[in-house]
C-alpha cells in the first residue's frame, strides 16, 4: 500500500464520515432548532403554516403606519367592502379602535357591532372616524403591536388597515420572550432551587450506587445474584401505585413541602445505576483486586482508592444521568412541594401551559434556559470521557 | 402494600375492601386492558431494537478520531437532555399536521404528510420517532464503554488483515456486550413502562381511537381518574410479572452473546 | 494540589447536601392575629393572574375568621386540576395535607364527594344565609351529592351559543342575519359554507365532533336531539337512548363529507388565540364557550359575528329535539376534608361565590358568568342597560337562564366522560355503528356506577 494511496483513502474516508455526521446531526438537531427558533418568535409567528425551512427563522412583519414602520400581526381576510376605522368616544369600548362597514355609520354614531338586530337609539354611540378604507382586495385589518398610543397590555391592541403589499417580512428575534419569561414567575429562583436539589441528589446517588454496586460486582457472597435480581425487580414495578403509600409515609415523617422526599431516596441508590455500575465493575480484571487484597487492603480502601478512580467514566455517566433525572424531575416536585417558593424548573415550565392556550414563545424560551446548563455540563464532562481512564495495564 | 391493594376495591381515600382476585378477573375480561397491552408491546418491539441500533451506529461513528468530534457528540446528545414534558410539547407541535415543520418538509418533497398524532395509524410511529430522537443517553453509554476497548486488540486485528466490519463484529461488540445487554434490558423495562410522553402528548386521554393508550397510561387513568386503585395495583403487579419474565428470558438468551472480562 | 481540590469539592457537595436536607416545610408563618389559608387554582396564564388579583383583593378586604379576631390571608398556589390531571390534589387529600380551598370542575364535585374528599358545606351555607334559589338550578344540582352540598359554584358557562361568522355567510351568498334554526337548515348551510381547494379546506361550515372534545360534543348534541344521559330516579345510565343514538348518527353523517385528518389539523388551532379557526374565518359556525368572546374581542375585533341558540332537529329523519338546548359548565369552589381552617376557608369561598364584589372578580378573571343568579353584575347585565352595552353577553345570559342540563351528577363522572369519548371515536374512526358504541358505553359505565353504589352502601352499614 503506497503512502499516497493510504493518505487519499484516509482523506476520502474522513470526508465521507464528516458528511454523514453533518447530515445526521442536522436531522437530530431539527427539533431543537425548531425549539430555539420558536423561543424567539412572537405568538402570531409561532402559528404559521410551514412551507419551507425558513419557518425556523423568527420573523416579524412590519408595515409603515402613520409614517413609521410598526410591527403588525394577524392579518384578517381582505377588506373588500368600503370601511372606516373609528374610535369610540363613549360607551364601554371608549378609546378603542374598531373597523366597521361604511354603511353602518350614521350621523357620527355607530351601533355596537356585537349586535342584536335593530335596537332603540340608545344603542348608538358617538365615534370619531380615524381613517377611510377603500374597498380593496389588497387591504387587510392588521393588529399593530407597537404604537405611540399603545394601551397597556391586557387590553385591546390597536388595529389598522394596511395593504398587503406594504407589509414587509424581516428577521426579528423576540428577545422579550426570555426577559418576560424570567420575570414572570421569578424563574431565577427556580434555577437556584433546582441546582441545589440536583447537586445534593447527584452527590448522594454516586456515592451510594458505587458502594452498592461494589457489593454486587466485586465482593463474592452467597446469594448475591439472587438479591441483585430482586433489586432489579424493584425497577419493574410502575411507580404510580406506590405513590400514595409513599406519600403517607413522608407525611408522617413531616417531610411534605421539604426537599427531603426528593433527595433522600438517592441515599438508597437506584437499581438502574447499580446495575450499570455492576456491569462496569464486572469488566475489571480480578487479578487487580486480588493483588490489592494480598497487599492487605480492606474492602473499604479497595473501594475508595482503587475502584472509584478506575470507574471514573462510569461514575461520570451515573452522575450525568442522575443530574438529568433530578434536573428534569416533574412528578416528585409536583407531589411533594406545596409552596411556590420551593418550585423547581420543571414545575415552572408547566406554569406556562394554560388551559386557555399555551404561550409557546415563552415556554420554548424557558425550555431553552432549562437545557443550557445541562449542555454546559456535558461539554465539561466530555473531556473526562474522552481522556478515558482505560483499564490500567493488565493484559488478558 | 400495593400487592395488598390489588386484592381490594379501593378508591384511594376510603378504606380498602377485600375482594380477592376479583380485580384480576375484571382486568382479564376488559378489552381495554388487552388493547393497552398490545399497544405497549407493539411500541416496545419497535422502539427498543431500533433505539439500540441507532445508538450503537452513532456511537461507533462518533468513536472515530475526527476533528470536531466533541461538537458532534454534543449535538446528538442534546435532544435527550430536553425535559420530557417540554420535549413532548415540542414534538406535538413539531408533528402538527398543518403547522408542524415535519409535514412542511414532507410537503417540500411532494409528500402529503399523515395526521401523526391525530391519526390512529400514525400515532405509534410518531412516538417511536420521538423516542429515537432521544437515544443520546444510550449513545453516551456506548461511547463510554467503547473507551474501554484496548487499542492493542484493534492493532493486532489489523495486522491480521481484518477490515473495519470484521473488527466491529468480533472485537468491539463482544467487549461492550455487557453494556448492550444493560441498555436492552433498560429499554425493555422502560418500553413497558412508557407513560410520560404519551400522557403529555394526548392530554391524558390515550389519543385518537386509543392508539396511544399504553399500559401505564391506562393504569394511571384507572388509579386517578376512575378511582380504581385496586385495579391499578393489579395492573401494576401483572406488568411486574410480564417484565420479570421478559427480563429473565433476555438474560438467558444473553448468555450466548455477552462476555464478562472480569470473570 | 489537585488532591486538595478534589477533597474540597467533595466536602462542599456534602455540606450542600446537608443544607438541602435541612430545609423545613414551613415557608410562611402567620403574623399576629392572622390565619393563613391555602388556595389551589388550576389555571396558568392570564386567567391565573387575574385570579391572583382577586385573591389580593380579598386579602385587602380584611375578612375576619369567624369566632376569632384573626384576619384571613390567602396564599395561592397554581396546581393543575382538570378531569385528567388532578394528581397533586388527589394525593394531597389522600395523604392528609390538602389545601384549604380548591377549585373543582363542576362535574367532579359528585365524584370527589363520593370519595369523601370534600367537606360537607351544608351547615355553613345555611348559616351564611345562602339559598338554593340564589343559584341557577343546573349549577346547584352539580354541587349537591346525596342531599348535602359540597361546593359553591364559581362560574357558570352557558354551553353553547352558536356563533356564526356573518362575513362568511355573506361571501357564500347567504343572509348574514339569519342563523340556522333547525338541524336541517344547519346541514344545508354547512354544505354551502364548506369550500375545498386541493388538499386543504379553505373554509368549513361546521365540525360537530369538534365542540371541545368528543365527549362534550356528544353531550351537546345529545341534549339537542332530546336525549337524556342519566335517569336519576332509576339511577341508570341512558346514553344509548334513541335520541342520543340519532345524535351520534348525525355527527357521523358529517364524517362522510369531510376528510377527518385534514380537519384535525385545523382543529389544532383552537385555544391558540389568534389562530382559532373561527376567528380566522375558516370555520363558519361553531358552538363557542363564553371565554371565546374574549378571544374574538382581542384578536379579531373586526369580525362580524352573531350568537344564536343551538339549532334543534325538527323533521322526519332526525326526530324532534329540544328547542334552545344548552348545558352548564364551569368550576366550583370546595373545601377538602382535612383542611385545618374550614371556617376561614369558607369565608373565602363565600366571598368569591356569593357576594357582589367577589362575583364581579369572577367575571373579570374568567370572562364567564358567576353561578349566583342574584348577584349585582348579572342583574345589571339582564337589564336594558346591560343589554345595550354588552349585547353578546346578554344573549349568552338568556341562554343560561333557559338552561336545563348539567352533566350527570354521579360518582363515576370521569369514567363516563371517557366512555362517551371512546364511543364517539369508535364510531368516527372505526365505523362502529352508533347504537353499538353507545350501548357498550352504557354497559361499562353502569357497571362502574353499580360498583360505586355498592361501595357507598358498604361504607354506610359499617
Amino acid at each position: 500500500m503506497s503512502a499516497r494511496g493510504s493518505a487519499r483513502q484516509r482523506f476520502a474516508r474522513s470526508t465521507l464520515s464528516h458528511a454523514l455526521l453533518i447530515a445526521m446531526s442536522c436531522l437530530f438537531l431539527l427539533p431543537f432548532a425548531w425549539l430555539v427558533g420558536t423561543s424567539l418568535k412572537a405568538d402570531d409567528d409561532v402559528m404559521e403554516v410551514p412551507t419551507d425551512l425558513k419557518v425556523l427563522i423568527p420573523k416579524g412583519r412590519f408595515a409603515p403606519i402613520d409614517g413609521r414602520p410598526q410591527r403588525v400581526s394577524v392579518g384578517q381576510h381582505p377588506i373588500d367592502y368600503p370601511a372606516k376605522i373609528i374610535r369610540w368616544d363613549e360607551g364601554p369600548d371608549q378609546g378603542q379602535i374598531a373597523l366597521i362597514r361604511a354603511s353602518e355609520i350614521a350621523d357620527g354614531k355607530v351601533k355596537k357591532w356585537l349586535d342584536r338586530p335593530s335596537g332603540p337609539e340608545a344603542d348608538m354611540f358617538p365615534v370619531t372616524v380615524v381613517k377611510d378604507v377603500l374597498a380593496s382586495a389588497d387591504s387587510r385589518w392588521w393588529r399593530v403591536e407597537q404604537h405611540p398610543d399603545a394601551l397597556a397590555t391586557g387590553q385591546q391592541p390597536l388595529w389598522d388597515c394596511v395593504p398587503d403589499s406594504n407589509v414587509a417580512v424581516r428577521f426579528w428575534p423576540r428577545w422579550r420572550n426570555y426577559v418576560d419569561g424570567l420575570a414572570k414567575y421569578s424563574f431565577a429562583r427556580f434555577y437556584r432551587t433546582t441546582t441545589l436539589i440536583t447537586i445534593a441528589f447527584v452527590f448522594l446517588m454516586v456515592l451510594s450506587c458505587s458502594f452498592t454496586a461494589y457489593g454486587f460486582g466485586i465482593l463474592e457472597w452467597p446469594g448475591r445474584n439472587l438479591v441483585f435480581f430482586i433489586m432489579l425487580c424493584t425497577m419493574m414495578l410502575p411507580g404510580h401505585v406506590t405513590l400514595i403509600p409513599v406519600f403517607i409515609l413522608f407525611k408522617h415523617l413531616g417531610w411534605i413541602n421539604t426537599f427531603r422526599p426528593l433527595v433522600v431516596p438517592a441515599l438508597f441508590g437506584s437499581a438502574f445505576f447499580v446495575f450499570l455500575l455492576r456491569q462496569f465493575y464486572l469488566t475489571i480484571p480480578r487479578s487487580l483486586i486480588d493483588a490489592a487484597r494480598i497487599d492487605g487492603c480492606g474492602e473499604l480502601r479497595i473501594w475508595w482508592q482503587l475502584i472509584l478512580p478506575l470507574s471514573k467514566p462510569a461514575l461520570m455517566t451515573v452522575g450525568l444521568f442522575s443530574f438529568l433525572h433530578a434536573w428534569n424531575d416533574f412528578l416528585g416536585p409536583l407531589v411533594y412541594l406545596t409552596s411556590e417558593k420551593k418550585y423547581t424548573l420543571s414545575l415552572g415550565l408547566a406554569m406556562f401551559q394554560g388551559e386557555y392556550g399555551t404561550e409557546y414563545g415563552m415556554l420554548m424560551a424557558m425550555t431553552v434556559l432549562t437545557v443550557v446548563p445541562i449542555l454546559v455540563l456535558f461539554f465539561v464532562a466530555q473531556k473526562t470521557f474522552i481522556q478515558g481512564v482505560k483499564l490500567s495495564g493488565m493484559k488478558e | 402494600m400495593s400487592f395488598h391493594y390489588s386484592l381490594t376495591e379501593f378508591d384511594g381515600t376510603a378504606k380498602p375492601v377485600f375482594v380477592g382476585v376479583d380485580k384480576y378477573r375484571q382486568l382479564l375480561a376488559d378489552e381495554l386492558f388487552w388493547l393497552s397491552l398490545r399497544n405497549t408491546a407493539v411500541y416496545t418491539v419497535f422502539a427498543v431494537p431500533l433505539g439500540v441500533l441507532v445508538a450503537l451506529a452513532l456511537a461507533l461513528l462518533l468513536n472515530m478520531k475526527l476533528r470536531g468530534m466533541s461538537l458532534y457528540r454534543a449535538m446528538f446528545f442534546v435532544p435527550s437532555v430536553v425535559p420530557v414534558v417540554a420535549a413532548s410539547v415540542l414534538w406535538v407541535w413539531f408533528l402538527n399536521p398543518q403547522y408542524g415543520i415535519f409535514n412542511g418538509l414532507l410537503r417540500l418533497v411532494g409528500v402529503a404528510g399523515p395526521g401523526w398524532l391525530s391519526s390512529p395509524a400514525w400515532t405509534k410511529p410518531a412516538l417511536v420517532l420521538m423516542s429515537l430522537w432521544s437515544v443520546g443517553g444510550t449513545m453516551v453509554l456506548y461511547l463510554a464503554s467503547l473507551q474501554d476497548v484496548p487499542e492493542q486488540l484493534y492493532e493486532a486485528a489489523e495486522i491480521d488483515g481484518a477490515g473495519p466490519w470484521r473488527k466491529t463484529i468480533h472485537i468491539t461488540l463482544p467487549i461492550i456486550s455487557p453494556v448492550i445487554l444493560f441498555t436492552v434490558i433498560m429499554g425493555l423495562i422502560g418500553g413497558f413502562q412508557y407513560f410520560t410522553q404519551a400522557y403529555v402528548m394526548t392530554g391524558g386521554t390515550g389519543g385518537a381511537a386509543d392508539a396511544a393508550l399504553f399500559y401505564c397510561l391506562y393504569l394511571f387513568q384507572k388509579a386517578f381518574n376512575f378511582q380504581d386503585m385496586g385495579g391499578a395495583s393489579a395492573m401494576a403487579w401483572m406488568l411486574f410479572v410480564v417484565i420479570l419474565v421478559i427480563t429473565l428470558l433476555t438474560f438467558r438468551v444473553s448468555r450466548q452473546f455477552v462476555h464478562y472480562e472480569g470473570k | 494540589m489537585v488532591r486538595l481540590a478534589k477533597y474540597l469539592i467533595i466536602a462542599a457537595c456534602a455540606a450542600l447536601s446537608v443544607y438541602v436536607l435541612s430545609i423545613g416545610p414551613i415557608d410562611e408563618t402567620p403574623a399576629e392575629n392572622e390565619v393563613l389559608i391555602s388556595v389551589w387554582y388550576p389555571w396558568a396564564g392570564e386567567a391565573g393572574e387575574r385570579l391572583r388579583e382577586a385573591i389580593g383583593a380579598f386579602n385587602q378586604a380584611g375578612v375576619i375568621e369567624p369566632g376569632t379576631s384573626n384576619r384571613i390571608r390567602v396564599i395561592a398556589l397554581y396546581a393543575r386540576n382538570d378531569i385528567s390531571t388532578n394528581q397533586k390534589l388527589f394525593i394531597a387529600i389522600a395523604g392528609g395535607s390538602p389545601p384549604d380551598v380548591t377549585f373543582v370542575d363542576g362535574p367532579q364535585v359528585a365524584e370527589w364527594a363520593h370519595r369523601r374528599a370534600l367537606s360537607d358545606l351544608t351547615e355553613m351555607i345555611r348559616r351564611a344565609g345562602i339559598r338554593q334559589e340564589d343559584y341557577y338550578p343546573p349549577c346547584w344540582r352539580q354541587t349537591v351529592y346525596r342531599g348535602r352540598v359540597y361546593a359553591l359554584t364559581f362560574c357558570a358557562d352557558p354551553n353553547f351559543g352558536l356563533f356564526w361568522n356573518k362575513d362568511a355567510f355573506r361571501r357564500a351568498g347567504l343572509d348574514p342575519e339569519r342563523p340556522p334554526r333547525t338541524i336541517a337548515e344547519l346541514d344545508a348551510l354547512a354544505e354551502r359554507l364548506t369550500v375545498r381547494s386541493g388538499d386543504f379546506y379553505d373554509s368549513i361550515g361546521l365540525v360537530p365532533w369538534g365542540v371541545y372534545g368528543s365527549a362534550n360534543s356528544m353531550y351537546t348534541w345529545g341534549w339537542v336531539f332530546g336525549g337524556q344521559f342519566y335517569d336519576d330516579r332509576a339511577d341508570r345510565i341512558t346514553c344509548d337512548d334513541p335520541h342520543i343514538v340519532r345524535a351520534l348518527q348525525w355527527i357521523k353523517s358529517y364524517d362522510r363529507r369531510y376528510d377527518k385528518e385534514r380537519i384535525a389539523a385545523l382543529q389544532s388551532g383552537f385555544g391558540s388565540g389568534e389562530r382559532n379557526p373561527f376567528i380566522l374565518g375558516k370555520l363558519a359556525m361553531h358552538p363557542t364557550v363564553i371565554s371565546g368572546l374574549r378571544e374574538i374581542r382581542r384578536y379579531a375585533p373586526g369580525l362580524q359575528f352573531g350568537i344564536a341558540p343551538l339549532p334543534y332537529p325538527d323533521d322526519e329523519i332526525w326526530g324532534t329535539g329540544e328547542i334552545n338546548s344548552s348545558w352548564v359548565g364551569g368550576w366550583c369552589l370546595a373545601i377538602p376534608t382535612g383542611s385545618r381552617h374550614p371556617e376561614a376557608a369558607f369565608e373565602f369561598v363565600r366571598w368569591l361565590c356569593a357576594t357582589d364584589e367577589g362575583t364581579e372578580w369572577v367575571v373579570r378573571a374568567t370572562g364567564s358568568f358567576p353561578g349566583m343568579r342574584t348577584c349585582r353584575y348579572l342583574r345589571w347585565l339582564a337589564s336594558d342597560q346591560g343589554a345595550a352595552e354588552d349585547p353578546a353577553r346578554n344573549k349568552l345570559l338568556q341562554i343560561l337562564e333557559a338552561c336545563k342540563h348539567q352533566r350527570p351528577v354521579i360518582p363515576v363522572q370521569a369514567y363516563y366522560l371517557d366512555q362517551l369519548r371512546r364511543a364517539v371515536d369508535e364510531c368516527l374512526y372505526k365505523d362502529v355503528p352508533a347504537s353499538r358504541a353507545l350501548a357498550s358505553a352504557r354497559v361499562n359505565t353502569q357497571a362502574a356506577l353499580d360498583r360505586a353504589r355498592a361501595q357507598a352502601r358498604r361504607r354506610s352499614t359499617r
